[in-house]
């Protein structure tokens, strides 16, 4: 890792210690269901198409093949619980786009 | 006490019979001395410079090295009329016992002056060769820059003129060459050189002549590092009673300056292209790498304006109107980093004066051109035309508008120079309407120069119509506009995805940020046409806008100005409407211009105004503030 890098993650995890916006591994039962505590945590924007901008996650490369793992075994219950966590983020940051739009002036308004 | 000295040689018999009788040149010969002497016109000293008449090689050779070698010659020229010639690619001038059969051994090889003067090291040399194949020497003026010859890059204050281009004879007739006779229009005033100079130097002869000149072709080349050449008297200064003429500034000790030779060798290849290609930025940091490799100020400023007058006589012949003031405002730029103040200053008012003086030469120039059909294209442009034709159009504008701000204290002159302006404007939206299109944020600067002078000035009307058409085009091409500094082989790809080849990548070739869209929605509400754009911000949703405003205007011109504030907002999120725009204005731009402002003096401001013109990653916001209408 770069020391650029190093020292981005080092802010990150002091700026988000501060703001509370923390989810432990620990406190799950397993990875994925950590992820998917993660993505609830996160808002979420969408593109100029309308499609939902996911996060992009940095991992540790020693659990990387952990979650990947993780996510191949996962019960039918875990992914339909994440694709409810992406069409709530969805829903939110398309009501969200469309009051940002809605601040521009239009002809007639 | 300094001298100017001249030889004029003539020679019209000859021994070898193969060689014809050239009547004219005995005329040429006495005119040309006869004007030089002349206190009104040359000024030379009559008592020690020299007329030969059908001389023999030796007696040519023998009078160069004794006035050459005179004690501080100031000014030194050679006019030869007769014949010459070419063989194994070495000029040679043909003197009375010059013998065909063995022509280098018996004429005199120009070579051989150019030796003579790099040794003696007059401040100035001039040679003006009138005789066929004249132009045949420019081989040999290779010579003066090799190490093996010259040693140092301190004799090259030379400046040439010949007349006839290498295949050609020299237009001999009894009342002499055509070529003489035309620097001798220039010497007595019936031709008028358009410089703002006491003094003409052989260059600026050179370029006038260059313009005017029929079937005869002459070649003027020209290497001065050690300040203004004054070659004759302007008469059409001595004629002028408005002051307009600035007087050479006289720089340096007795001694030449000294350049590095590697440098000089590339400046002396910078100079041979401008006459066909110009990088303002390469010649600029050329000068500053040779300015900064003196130590005395004075041959700083020498350096300066000597190099000054050989490359923006280069540029004259330029298809481009504008090359030699761009030129012209490299070496502004450059002058910038003079050490001593006092110098400096004198030396950026002299270069400034040029500077107008260029600019409104390029002015009456390109009402001229424009009168003939398409005078804008450029020769060959082919497909680039696409490209550089709707960028040119701003740039001739905006240049155009620039010169009517460096004649507001002339009211005579303001008024010749605002109907030549309406006539080229008018012009351009005659013939050009269809090319009134954004192509490059490269225009961007141009068309806050339109958008801000043509107010002043009182064309509104005209950069109403060419600026709403620009900005109609903008969303109609999709936004679609080239980054600045698009490399020229990238131009035909751009215009495919322009024309909606999707398989290329936008990021190619679209700017992000755009500053183009911060200058068009400035012009709109400087205006007080905020009903134009109010509308528009959904369709510019996440377009990053920004541009940067410097401490002060000083060194503008600078590739990388350290010293100023980026302005940036992001339409869709931090402004959605026309009135947050102008709060963010309001708020944030317009108190960084008036801090840049502040801190700058009247100089800087012209100086960057021609730095923003130039170099289009800069924007002269000054111009939009109040109090800066001195500028």
């Amino acid at each position: 890792m770069s020391s650029f890098n190093r020292m981005f993650f080092t802010k990150m995890n002091e700026v988000t210690a501060q703001t509370g916006n923390v989810v432990h591994a620990a406190d799950h039962k397993s990875q994925l269901e950590a992820f998917a505590a993660t993505l609830e945590t996160i808002e979420m924007s969408i593109d100029e198409d309308g499609n939902l901008n996911l996060p992009t996650i940095f991992i540790h490369p020693n659990q990387t093949e952990k979650l990947q793992k993780e996510i191949e075994n996962a019960p039918p219950d875990m992914h339909k619980r994440i694709e409810s966590i992406k069409a709530m983020k969805l829903k939110e940051a398309t009501q969200k786009e469309e009051e940002r739009k809605s601040r521009f002036e239009r002809r007639g308004e | 006490m300094t001298k100017r000295v001249c030889i004029c040689v003539g020679v019209t018999n000859h021994e070898d019979a193969r060689l014809s009788q050239l009547k004219g040149a005995e005329v040429d010969a006495k005119n040309f001395f006869a004007a030089l002497t002349d206190p009104g016109k040359g000024g030379y000293d009559a008592d020690a410079s020299v007329l030969l008449l059908d001389p023999k090689k030796n007696d040519v050779a023998a009078a160069v090295a004794d006035l050459a070698y005179g004690d501080s010659v100031e000014s030194f020229t050679f006019f030869f009329a007769g014949h010459g010639g070419v063989s194994n690619e070495a000029f040679a001038l043909c003197c009375s016992d010059t013998n065909c059969s063995r022509f280098i051994a018996t004429a005199l090889p120009i070579t051989e002056i150019f030796q003579i003067l790099n040794d003696a090291k007059p401040r100035h040399s001039n040679l003006i060769i009138d005789a066929c194949q004249a132009a045949g020497m420019v081989a040999d003026l290779g010579s003066l820059l090799k190490p093996s010859q010259m040693g140092r890059a301190q004799g090259a204050s030379i400046s040439i003129f010949a007349s006839s281009a290498a295949d050609r004879g020299a237009g001999e007739t009894d009342e002499g060459g055509i070529g003489t006779r035309f620097v001798l229009d220039c010497i007595d005033g019936r031709k008028d050189c358009r410089v703002a100079k006491d003094y003409l130097s052989l260059d600026d002869i050179g370029a006038a002549v260059s313009s005017k000149f029929g079937d005869q072709s002459p070649s003027v080349w020209s290497f001065n590092v050690s300040g203004a050449s004054q070659f004759v008297r302007n008469p059409k200064a001595v004629d002028s009673q408005n002051g307009e003429f600035a007087r050479l500034p006289k720089f340096g000790s007795s001694d030449l300056p000294t350049l590095d030779l590697v440098l000089a060798e590339r400046l002396w290849r910078t100079y041979v292209d401008a006459s066909d290609e110009v990088d303002i930025r390469e010649i600029q940091q050329l000068l500053e790498n040779a300015v900064s490799g003196l130590d005395d100020s004075g041959d700083q400023a020498g350096l300066i304006v000597g190099l000054s007058e050989s490359f923006a006589s280069r540029g004259a012949i330029s298809d481009d109107s504008f090359a030699s003031v761009e030129i012209l405002c490299a070496f502004l730029f450059a002058a910038q980093a003079i050490e001593d103040r006092t110098v400096r200053k004198e030396v950026v008012n002299y270069l400034i004066i040029q500077i107008d003086c260029g600019l409104s030469n390029a002015l009456g120039d390109l009402e001229s051109a424009l009168g003939e059909d398409f005078g804008l294209l450029a020769k060959g442009g082919a497909y680039s035309e696409f490209f550089a034709l709707p960028i040119r159009i701003s740039k001739v504008a905006a240049w155009s508008l620039t010169s009517l701000l460096f004649a507001e204290n002339d009211g005579a002159e303001l008024a010749r120079r605002t109907v030549q302006v309406s006539n080229v404007l008018e012009c351009l939206r005659a013939v050009y309407a269809t090319s009134f299109t954004l192509m490059s944020e490269e225009q961007a600067p141009f068309i806050l120069v339109v958008s801000e002078l043509a107010e002043k000035f009182g064309m509104a009307e005209w950069s109403e119509e060419y600026i709403s058409t620009l900005y109609a085009d903008y969303f109609s091409i999709d936004r679609k506009v080239a980054k600045v500094g698009l490399p020229d082989e990238r131009v035909l790809s751009f215009l495919r995805w322009r024309c909606g080849d999707n398989s290329l990548d936008a990021a190619d070739y679209i700017a992000k940020p755009t500053e183009l869209v911060f200058v068009l929605l400035y012009h709109f509400l400087a205006r007080g046409q905020l009903d134009v754009i109010r509308y528009d911000f959904a369709d510019l949703d996440h377009t990053i806008v920004s541009t940067f405003v410097p401490d002060c205007y000083e060194r503008f011109s600078e590739e990388i100005i350290d010293d100023g504030i980026n302005i940036q907002f992001h339409i869709g999120f931090d402004v959605f409407t026309a009135n947050e725009f102008k709060d963010f204005v309001q708020d944030h731009m317009l108190p960084a211009i008036q801090n840049a402002v502040s801190g700058s003096n009247r100089i800087d401001l012209q100086t960057a105004l021609f730095a923003s013109l130039i170099y289009p990653d800069r924007m002269p916001w000054f111009l939009a503030n109040s109090e800066s209408d001195d500028v």
